[in-house]
């Protein structure tokens, strides 16, 4: 059974520095020849202060987490059925673009749980999970969300 | 800075400039140690076919994230306001893919120009990946 009472609650904060070999790295693995992500002078030349954030690049605070695992962990600590759970959607909602050298403060929530009727009956229920980043100025910058559906 | 595209000049039902790529281990090999998605069942093939699978497969994010290329490129760095993905089945290794985008919808909102895209992940069998969307704000010639 999921636990509906932990909707809307914060587990979890840390700090989540945004470094240019990091972004490089994860460019190369996306296979995204874009310079903007890799070029310091390319990107101040493009006006931004840095080499910018690639959009999915949100996810790789996993590594801030003592777990390799975190996201999945805590989507199971609400009571999940893992064998009938599935990873649905990922969102990733941009207030302004980030750069490299920010240091963001990450938030991790449990966001609403809702039911819908599944196509073949029974109840399939979601969980979002996000991380919300926030600022140096405190100012929110990206949403990341997880949707996971565990189904009737 | 470089404007790639203005408001004016996206037209209904564009396309976006599309790519293929073909996928290997070590694209996700690759992947795992740049995201840091280190679930066994992606880069330990004992472990995936122990499970029942036939190989490892890979994680959702790895070719999600391959499919930004298509909507950022077009609308220019810094851009994207939303980027959502939908995982509908599994990309295995030697899987070719190809990464499409097209326009669904042009308004205002919140004060900017913004465009929605459909984005999607199809392999070499015609069966979709990934079905995504992305909204950008795009600069005006006025």
């Amino acid at each position: 059974m999921i636990d509906k009472s932990l909707a809307n609650t914060k587990l979890d904060s840390f700090e989540f520095p945004v470094e240019r070999g990091k972004i490089k790295e994860f460019a190369n693995a996306i296979c995204d020849p874009n310079p903007v992500f890799k070029d310091q002078d390319y990107a101040r030349n493009q006006g931004f202060a840095d080499v910018i954030m690639p959009v999915t690049f949100p996810i790789t605070f996993v590594f801030q987490q003592d777990s390799d695992n975190a996201v999945l962990e805590s989507a199971l600590k609400l009571g999940m059925d893992p064998a009938r759970s599935v990873h649905g959607e990922v969102e990733f909602i941009y207030e302004r673009p980030v750069f490299a050298g920010e240091t963001l403060r990450g938030e991790i929530w449990i966001g609403n749980i809702y039911e819908k009727a599944g196509k073949r009956g029974g109840t399939m229920t979601f969980v979002e999970h996000e991380t919300r980043f926030f600022d140096g100025a405190g100012k929110l910058a990206v949403t990341l969300r997880n949707i996971f559906i565990e189904k009737g | 800075m470089a404007v790639k595209k203005y408001f004016e000049d996206v037209s209904d039902d564009e396309q976006l400039p599309s790519f293929q790529q073909t996928i290997t281990r070590t694209h996700i090999v690759k992947y795992a140690g740049a995201g840091g998605d280190f679930n066994p069942i992606h880069t330990d093939e004992e472990f995936a076919k122990a499970a029942g699978l036939p190989s490892v497969f890979a994680m959702g994010l790895m070719h999600g994230g391959m499919l930004t290329r298509v909507v950022n490129d077009w609308a220019g760095d810094g851009n994207v306001r939303r980027y959502r993905i939908r995982f509908s089945g599994m990309v295995w290794p030697h899987d070719v893919l190809t990464f499409t985008g097209k326009v669904i919808k042009k308004y205002r909102g919140n004060g900017e120009n913004l465009v929605d895209c459909q984005l999607t992940v199809v392999n070499q069998k015609g069966e979709q990946n990934i079905d995504g969307s992305a909204t950008v704000a795009l600069p005006s010639r006025k």
